[in-house]
């Protein structure tokens, strides 16, 4: 859950902050995309999804950094579950829209409808889950505030604060959506693809986006700024260049500075931004996906984005020396294991939310 | 990268010596995904042949490429060409590894911003 609280609206509702964006193949000849909202779901955010949320999974096919195809999913009222009053559910539909119906609304072909908490395949072969889940992304959430602030405050390069090594993300839950869908709904085996996430706000009033994931910690990271940070999460990747660009080209160029890790810090700055947008996640449909770094192909469950990303941001071998924990990890669809119980949470103290603030440049 | 794991296999290094890049996936790839695998010294993730074969295709064939419209440089960012100033051993190091290797980061060539770029004996 790499993608705190970091948008005024988000910050507000859980439910419509995106917090990790996964893309890997399932079984054979399908694709799996899934996305996490609510961090720390059932102790500091709800296990529920928002009705009025529009969620989606959206795909360029033609490298113009725009959604041919998107997914899209919607969550109707929540109730109780039969014969149990403590126990929610929400019943919620999987759209599939192309065109200019991926770019915003709710038309599209309807491909499967479930409840929350329960796997289902559709007639047309895809697979669809949306509830209560391990939250997987490991990450030394302490450090890592240490080293922005040492940043911040001190202009120093902090590396020994991630000798800390403890995943403040460890037996926590998120609630996560995970469609696993034929391939061939995406393209054709082989063709590479560029997808990313977004959590919008849709019913009563127009269409408005507020949360986007597409690579790992763009926001935590690299874009210290809270302005930069809501033009991320309100556009799309076809504006990061312009938008966001030259913000993330200066914040990595001084950070690789005060680590001397680089002769010329300028050149390595535009060196990230030029890697980094249109900020997508690259996924050639049909490989073994991963997030590493040699290079980024799609996203696994185990992926440990956290050391590839701040150390890119920093062009140092950094490690925050915590991994996901893959024991939670399941072959077959959801993939995702059992949510962690109370019992296990314990010791665990709920998540406080940051005050909305602008962190200032090192 | 492919010269650090030639260093460390002889007959790995006389094949790749023989070979021209169009020959390298169909030829190389298989000896060269044992290696990376025996580099992970056990490690169950860094020495998983899945991530070994991953890395050996992604690694070869072995040619250094370079687009002059992008920013250059070897790094951690990009691997667009390669400056004789790059500290070019942590990542190398990490990216056989699959994890942060600090390697050594003083091993690099003395530069100059003119022809010939490499700072000469004279020069020094």
């Amino acid at each position: 859950m790499s993608h705190h609280f970091d948008t005024p609206t988000a910050r507000e509702d859980p439910r419509i902050n995106v917090c990790d964006f996964y893309l890997f193949g399932g079984s054979p000849g399908a694709t799996v995309m899934a996305m996490t909202v609510n961090p720390d779901a059932g102790m500091s955010a709800p296990e529920t999804f928002r009705d009025e949320g529009l969620y989606a999974f959206r795909f360029d096919l033609n490298g113009d950094a725009r959604e041919e195809l998107a997914f899209k999913v919607r969550f109707g009222p929540v109730e109780h579950a039969a014969g149990d009053e403590r126990h929610h559910v929400q019943p919620f539909q999987v759209l599939r829209s192309t065109g200019l119906h991926a770019l915003k609304g709710v038309q599209g072909e309807f491909v499967a409808s479930s409840l929350t908490g329960a796997s289902l395949t559709g007639e047309s072969g895809i697979k669809v889950f949306a509830g209560l889940a391990p939250d997987l992304f490991a990450g030394d959430a302490q450090a890592l505030g240490r080293f922005r602030t040492a940043l911040a405050k001190e202009k120093r390069f902090a590396a020994e604060v991630w000798e800390n090594r403890k995943n403040f993300f460890a037996r926590r839950n998120v609630t996560a959506i995970v469609l696993e869908v034929p391939t061939r709904m995406i393209g054709s085996e082989g063709s590479r693809v560029h997808a990313w996430a977004t959590a919008s706000l849709f019913g009563h009033a127009p269409e408005v986006q507020v949360s986007r994931w597409g690579l790992p910690l763009i926001t935590n990271v690299l874009l210290p700024d809270e302005a930069l940070r809501e033009i991320y999460n309100r556009t799309g990747p076809a504006e990061d260049r312009e938008k966001l660009g030259a913000a993330l080209a200066q914040y990595t160029s001084i950070v690789s500075d005060l680590a001397g890790s680089t002769p010329n810090p300028s050149e390595y700055g535009r060196q990230v931004a030029d890697r980094l947008c249109p900020i997508m996640l690259p996924y050639q449909l049909g490989s073994d996906a991963s997030f590493d770094f040699a290079g980024f192909n799609g996203r696994s469950l185990a992926d440990d984005v956290m050391d590839v990303i701040i150390t890119l941001a920093t062009n140092f071998a950094l490690a925050d020396g915590v991994a996901p924990d893959k024991t939670r990890i399941r072959t077959e669809f959801p993939y995702f294991g059992a949510p962690f119980t109370a019992q296990e949470q314990v010791g665990n103290p709920p998540v406080s939310k940051p005050t909305p603030k602008t962190e200032g440049r090192p | 990268v492919i010269s650090h794991l030639l260093t460390e296999d002889w007959q790995l290094a006389g094949l790749h010596g023989h070979l021209e890049p169009a020959t390298d996936r169909p030829l190389l790839s298989s000896a060269l995904a044992r290696q990376i695998a025996k580099l992970g010294g056990g490690d169950p993730c860094a020495s998983s042949l899945p991530r070994a074969d991953r890395l050996a295709a992604r690694l070869l064939p072995d040619i250094l490429e370079f687009n002059p419209s992008r920013p250059g440089g070897f790094t951690f960012a990009a691997m667009n060409g390669r400056k004789p100033d790059d500290a070019i051993d942590p990542i190398v190091r990490t990216i056989l590894a699959g994890a942060p290797r600090r390697g050594d980061a003083t091993k690099r060539y003395a530069a100059r911003d003119q022809f010939p770029y490499f700072v000469t004996i004279d020069a020094a």
